[in-house]
């Protein structure tokens, strides 16, 4: 009898088992497209079985089992993080590629052009007045074009850091969602799969904005630092990062006014920019930091952009300014077309303006061997004359080989892109190989757990069975 | 095992997006016919053709400049072409000056028609081409000589400008376009008098030697006007020559430009049958992708479960 009573219990605690199990199957199901959720399988242990002994054996559940792969998932936020990068990279630098012309219709290579042939047209008539004013008008559109262009640039470093503040700030909010994790965890130490998922998923937001070391501790916690050694978020406490623009004062600074860098800080206020290489933060300081400070200049280095107006300026008044306005006896010396900020190297592009105090009929076609257009012929060539300044380059080779940088990092940026698309698509497909809910699995392990509750019901029916006749032999 | 792959279906958008991102840009490519249109489309071909656009546009000027030389050059040769026929007027004239049966009154007559062609050598060394004295040398803007009988040569100098200023061709060689009044009309000795060749001298000597019956000197003043004839001739054969070189300077130019803008299309334009089957393959394979997902199965063990 009593050993009646014992399977009794057994089968049902086999019903119960095995609708926990169904439970589990249920909970996959539910969850199968839930980003950052792994299968988790019920496991079931058989309990001890020994007839003589009087153990009925029987079937108990322990622990879920997680699918998840910390392998699979830590190769996903690898390539999230260099998809990140290039994205922002490739975004950022098509956006300031279109300030390049590259038609020769428009913008500082068109103006250019104009000027050097108005130099042209001046030289076959050095004393026609509307042929000289047109030189001025056509220096008026030179300086205005490239005042244009680097305002553009600076505007466009100013949405980069904007872009970085706001990266920012996703990266603080998602590690404040990490942190609440930990604390959960520190106060339950039962796994959740719910809230695993969503750590994971938060893990794999941050990876796509910044580079993160994810560390997991015995606690249950993790811990995520920014590089190798930031700190985001340690158990129960999230460190905020801050965004900054400032000029850099190590090593000093060889352009005092020159334009400041985006910075990221620590919650320390320390300087950790340098612990940003990849993500969608890394892009964007890389693009701001690197590539637009390398044309508009920064406290280390003039900016090829300045380098230009500086060139183009100083050797067209040079030619100028060592001439006459015209052939005759006494006639005045030339006086310089162009000028520009010369307190700082980083200003030149800025300030090109055409001198205030010229007049056209100041301009010096003369050379100083008495050369009627001997100047003007000069200027008509100087788009084709190497600039040692440029490095050897002439003025029409060296603006557009400022293009053609910012050109190739684009191409590269886009190319990459795509390659690392499929990259992390293909990652994460091995990744939910291994750990994603597969609907014809979860309708196997049902089918599988269905018969055996059916089962089980069947065996307690007939147990009960057994024992209500048991007991109705009682007198 | 089928899984719900997030991963799968993210590559497929991936591949999608590609492939899309391609049609866009060669379609651009097609409609426009530039293949790169902006520094990313060849950065290794922007040194290049921003020279050729340079060099295309300068060449434009320059056979600008060469075509208004050409005007200049073709109006002074006609210019000097009405000297020589002046001065030759004026040695026939002489001529009927020089003859025993003249008398002192036809003489005077004479003198005053001699008197016209000075004014007319004077009017043609006061030459406008577009607003500019074309003999005047380097100050441009006003006559270098003015009509003055009081005057020895009966021609006040306005100016002494030489002329320097040259035109530049395609090769960047220069080519002087211009003398200047006094080179042509009134070539004068390192001390300021009248030289061998001066028409002014030579014209107004006559002149003068017809007003006073002067035998001799009409005799002498004829033979300064033959030696000014032949020094005009010379003048006239530079301006033949400057021409000569202008107009080979404009064929170069031409020849440049059509190279040039060879040049330019090859390396910026597009070549439309390349493109237009890339566009092919790109459209191909984008349907054959859509076609190939259209056909994955979405079904899974549940829809069979009753």
């Amino acid at each position: 009898m009593s050993s009646l009573l014992a399977s009794l219990a057994s089968s049902g605690r086999a019903l119960d088992v095995f609708q926990r199990a169904l439970s589990v199957i249920q909970d996959n199901i539910d969850n199968a497209s839930t980003p950052g959720y792994a299968t988790q399988d019920a496991s079931l242990t058989a309990l001890p079985l020994d007839i003589t002994g009087g153990l009925v054996g029987g079937v108990a559940t322990r622990s879920l089992v997680s699918s998840r792969n910390d392998f699979a998932d830590q190769a996903v936020r690898r390539h999230l993080q260099s998809l990140g990068e290039f994205t922002a990279k490739s975004q950022n630098l098509n956006s300031a590629q279109t300030l390049f012309d590259v038609t020769g219709n428009s913008g500082v290579p068109a103006s250019l052009s104009q000027l050097f042939q108005a130099f042209s047209a001046w030289s076959a008539n050095p004393s026609d007045p509307s042929l000289r004013q047109a030189v001025v008008d056509g220096a008026v559109s030179v300086a205005d074009s490239v005042r244009s262009l680097a305002k553009s640039l600076t505007q466009t470093a100013g949405q980069i850091d904007t872009s970085v503040a706001s990266t920012v700030q996703q990266i603080n909010t998602l590690g404040a969602a990490i942190q609440n994790y930990n604390v959960e965890r520190l106060r339950n130490p039962t796994s959740d799969p719910a809230a695993d998922a969503s750590l994971h998923a938060n893990l794999e937001s941050l990876s796509q904005l910044v580079n993160i070391t994810t560390l997991q501790q015995a606690d249950g916690t993790v811990t995520v630092l920014a590089g190798d050694q930031t700190p985001l978020v340690i158990g129960n406490q999230a460190y905020a990062l801050s965004a900054s623009v400032y000029a850099d004062t190590t090593p000093p600074a060889v352009n005092s006014q020159g334009p400041p860098s985006s910075h990221v800080l620590d919650w320390q206020g320390n300087d950790v920019t340098a612990d940003v290489s990849s993500g969608q933060l890394g892009g964007l300081l890389n693009v701001r930091n690197q590539v637009l400070s390398s044309i508009s200049g920064d406290a280390q280095q003039a900016g090829s952009l300045n380098q230009f107006a500086k060139t183009l300026a100083d050797s067209v008044n040079q030619i100028l300014q060592s001439g006459k306005v015209s052939s005759d006896p006494g006639a005045a010396s030339g006086l310089p077309l162009f000028t520009y900020n010369t307190s700082d190297a980083t200003l030149a592009a800025g300030s090109l303006t055409v001198n205030p105090s010229i007049a056209a009929d100041q301009l010096a076609p003369a050379d100083a061997a008495g050369n009627a257009n001997g100047n003007a012929i000069q200027l008509a060539s100087l788009g084709s004359t190497a600039q040692a300044a440029l490095g050897g380059m002439n003025l029409t080779t060296f603006l557009s080989s400022i293009a053609s940088n910012i050109g190739q990092q684009t191409q590269q940026a886009q190319s990459s892109l795509t390659t690392q698309q499929q990259a992390t698509a293909q990652a994460k497909s091995l990744r939910d190989q291994i750990s994603g809910v597969s609907l014809d699995a979860e309708a196997v392990k049902l089918i599988e757990f269905q018969r055996g509750y059916q089962a089980a019901a069947r065996v307690l029916a007939v147990l009960n069975d057994l024992t209500d006749k048991t007991i109705q032999m009682i007198p | 095992m089928l899984n719900i792959t997030r991963g799968a279906t993210e590559k497929f958008l991936a591949d999608m997006d590609r492939t899309q991102s391609q049609i866009d840009k060669v379609s651009g490519q097609v409609s426009s016919g530039i293949r790169v249109q902006q520094p990313s489309d060849d950065p290794g071909a922007l040194a290049e053709i921003a020279t050729l656009q340079g060099a295309i546009g300068m060449n434009q000027q320059v056979q600008a400049n060469l075509g208004s030389a050409t005007n200049e050059v073709g109006t002074a040769e006609g210019a000097l072409q009405s000297a020589i026929q002046a001065v030759e007027n004026a040695i026939s004239l002489g001529a009927q000056g020089a003859t025993s049966t003249s008398t002192a009154q036809a003489r005077s007559i004479l003198a005053t028609q001699i008197q016209g062609l000075q004014e007319t050598l004077v009017g043609i060394s006061q030459t406008t081409v577009n607003g500019r004295y074309i003999f005047s040398g380097d100050q441009d803007r006003s006559p270098a000589y003015k009509l003055d009988l009081s005057q020895p040569s009966g021609v006040q100098r306005l100016l002494t400008a030489s002329s320097t200023r040259v035109i530049q061709d395609a090769t960047g060689t220069a080519i002087s376009v211009a003398k200047t009044a006094g080179e042509i009309f009134d070539p004068r000795n390192p001390d300021d008098t009248p030289a061998t060749g001066n028409a002014f001298a030579a014209l107004n000597a006559l002149r003068v030697a017809l007003q006073n019956n002067d035998s001799a000197g009409i005799a002498q003043a004829q033979d300064a006007l033959k030696q000014a004839d032949s020094h005009l001739n010379v003048a006239e054969a530079f301006y033949g020559n400057a021409q000569t070189r202008l107009a080979s300077a404009t064929n170069i130019a031409q020849r440049f430009q059509v190279n040039q803008q060879k040049q330019l299309s090859d390396l910026r334009d597009t070549d439309v049958a390349s493109a237009a089957l890339e566009l092919t393959q790109a459209q191909t394979q984008q349907q054959a992708s859509l076609a190939a997902q259209s056909k994955r199965t979405s079904m899974n063990l549940f829809d069979y479960l009753t």
